[in-house]
């Protein structure tokens, strides 16, 4: 399989990149070979030949520099989602899939907005979902969104007080996951990385443990817990 | 009125707290309370020195004070204190006349990068040095570009800006203002790669095409130029010309020679602000030369301690600060002899709670694969997000000993380490490491 991780160097601000290096792992280990192409700013992005798109976390300024150059790739990107195939972003690239940010117009894959605020909101979070259970993490924007309820990826069951926010977070359309949380959420929620993995198994999932990625996680969110 | 009673009480709340070892920020505070614009009413002195940046802030502030004071001058400075308004008050205030004159020659202070911009809508430093903009407790500061904005507004037009050439995020706040440049020129420790887990000089701070490196000394900092809109390196008014990290020397301008505290290319930084600031403050360069070499600076990064009968070295390498991290993990993997190193993480900040580890993802653990590096133990909280991470570090688990107690780890230290000790960790959990152990 084909994995397209996108702006490696411009969106990779919160040690995001290591989401894509350890999908990598856990797809070999399931007897996956996998290959990755790393894509920047005006290179020639061939979408359709992928099977997973990747896009971490930039600074406010960056983010806008991967939509003016990903915004030339809309219709494939469209067609890629619609046809089911699979792709996560996360942290603030997951604001490029809405319709618009601050009235620019976005990649438009969903139908939420995306304003820009003066304050910043930061938090540790639990979110969870039936199929995924606790997801544990770190929002760090500057952003409210508006819309898309309907295809809430997350509900929140606990967020710091500062961050001012909708009752959901993050959003699942087909294969496509986007959510705020920055940086390395798959390492951090092994429950979310096997949701991602199990995509392309063609045999059954092998259940591999994973105890420094799994005692990681519960002890973020025994932390958290502590919290609420 | 309200401003002699503000001094009148900062000045006795200082007196107060000073008698039961409470902080240097609250007399300030309670200051701004009774008079909020009480800064701008002080008659400040002719010299207001200004240093902030991400790293070596302290470093470059201590050295700055080091060399006024050889030249004869009186130096009041928050080195020691608070770095927010809150601690620049205090500072001020206790250094006033009751009539509100600054009685000291300079104001030395060291301002922390986001809330700088409060102090200065006050009154104007003289001088305004920049060292650097790394990533640094982003979960609480936000990233880089963001810190930068919040410098850009604590800047004003009457300050003379004394900028880090080689750090294009620094130098990017001159684009449209006059600055004096201090840098590194090209030597033979400068690498061609970035050498870093994230290149935040990949991309032009200004117009955000790609940039090319003739050279880097270290993650984005080197000479850079942008290929799009031709934002470039300036060449710097102050420049090591030459520099010996085994020998500890360098020479500034082809002119001056000094000895270094400590060998590395992150202090040589600090002591060519410290020489750039004090020398457009009118010091002779040969009272600086003095002052640099023969000044005695603590080092509060490093600290020995004793074990059993065992000695060790502790490196304190801030959390969610990767350049802090880098260049002790640097350190250790260069080491002559055969390493145990402990690492601690158990709060990630003594400020403020996070149970964020994604700049473990950001730190070079890489350089952990090292023959020398014979056995690495992990203690507190977050030992298994450390073995995630070594683990995808390429180390040998094996060489691994994860323990979440540090009174634990540390007698694995003592009993089963090989070669010389060294401990990594924050100030957040530097104490619990320093009451199992000795030191001096």
């Amino acid at each position: 399989m084909k994995i397209l991780h996108l702006y490696p160097n411009l969106m990779n601000l919160y040690g995001d990149y290591a989401n894509v290096t350890l999908l990598c792992r856990h797809l070999k280990d399931q007897g996956i070979p996998v290959v990755i192409d790393r894509k920047e700013v005006e290179d020639t992005i061939n979408l359709m030949q992928y099977d997973f798109i990747y896009m971490g976390s930039g600074t406010e300024e960056k983010q806008l520099v991967a939509l003016k150059d990903l915004i030339r790739y809309q219709q494939y990107l469209s067609l890629y989602i619609e046809s089911g195939k699979s792709a996560l972003f996360t942290g603030n690239a997951m604001e490029l899939l809405g319709a618009s940010i601050d009235g620019n117009k976005a990649l438009g894959i969903l139908d939420f907005t995306v304003e820009t605020q003066e304050k910043r909101y930061t938090g540790d979070v639990i979110v969870k979902n039936p199929d995924i259970g606790e997801v544990v993490g770190f929002i760090n924007k500057s952003t409210l969104i508006h819309g898309g309820e309907e295809y809430r990826l997350f509900d929140y069951e606990f967020k710091e007080t500062s961050l001012a926010d909708n009752s959901y977070e993050g959003y699942h359309y087909k294969n496509l996951y986007g959510t705020h949380i920055i940086g390395p959420v798959l390492v951090k929620n092994p429950e979310f990385m096997k949701e991602i993995v199990r995509m392309f198994c063609t045999e059954v999932y092998k259940d591999i443990p994973y105890p420094y990625e799994e005692e990681a996680y519960r002890t973020t969110l025994r932390e958290l817990k502590k919290r609420k | 009125m309200r401003k002699v009673l503000a001094i009148l009480i900062c000045k006795l709340a200082k007196a107060v707290g000073k008698r039961f070892g409470h902080g240097s920020s609250l007399p300030g505070k309670i200051a701004l309370k009774i008079c909020p614009d009480v800064l701008s009413r002080i008659q400040m002195p002719e010299c207001i020195i200004a240093v902030t940046g991400s790293n070596g802030k302290t470093s470059t502030v201590e050295m700055i004070r080091g060399i006024l004071e050889k030249s004869g001058k009186t130096v009041a400075c928050n080195s020691e204190g608070s770095n927010q308004i809150e601690g620049a008050a205090t500072l001020i205030l206790s250094n006033s006349t009751n009539a509100g004159v600054f009685r000291k020659d300079v104001l030395l202070l060291e301002t922390d990068e986001r809330y700088a911009k409060y102090i200065f809508k006050y009154f104007a430093p003289t001088y305004y040095v920049i060292n650097n903009l790394y990533r640094d407790q982003m979960t609480r500061n936000g990233h880089p570009e963001y810190v930068l904005e919040d410098i850009r507004k604590s800047l004003r037009d009457e300050t003379k800006l004394i900028l880090n050439a080689d750090d294009p995020l620094v130098s990017s706040l001159a684009v449209e203002k006059s600055a004096v440049y201090f840098g590194m020129n090209d030597n033979q420790y400068v690498t061609e790669e970035c050498g870093s887990l994230y290149d935040d000089g990949y991309y032009c701070p200004v117009c955000h095409s790609r940039m090319d490196y003739e050279y880097r000394h270290f993650a984005h900092v080197g000479n850079y130029k942008c290929l799009n809109c031709g934002f470039k390196r300036n060449d710097p008014d102050f420049a090591i010309t030459s520099i010996s990290l085994e020998k500890g020397k360098l020479t500034i301008n082809n002119r001056y020679h000094l000895d270094m505290a400590f060998r590395s290319v992150y202090n040589a930084y600090n002591v060519l602000a410290a020489f750039a600031v004090a020398s457009l403050a009118g010091v002779k360069e040969e009272v600086i030369c003095d002052a640099l070499n023969n000044y005695l600076i603590q080092n509060g990064r490093i600290r020995e301690f004793k074990l059993g009968d065992k000695k060790g070295t502790l490196l304190i390498s801030k959390h969610e600060n990767t350049i802090s991290y880098n260049r002790n993990l640097d350190y250790v993997a260069n080491y002559s002899n055969a390493v145990t190193l402990l690492l601690i993480i158990d709060d990630i900040s003594r400020k403020y709670f996070t149970s964020d580890t994604s700049w473990l993802w950001d730190i070079s653990f890489e350089l952990l694969q090292s023959e020398n590096v014979k056995k690495i133990i992990v203690a507190g909280k977050y030992i298994s997000d450390v073995a995630v991470r070594l683990e995808n570090a390429g180390i040998d688990m094996e060489k691994v000993i994860l323990r979440r107690s540090i009174e634990t780890a540390v007698s694995c230290l003592r009993f089963k380490s090989e070669g010389d000790l060294f401990v990594m960790t924050c100030f957040s959990d530097e104490a619990k490491f320093l009451k199992e152990v000795e030191t001096e």
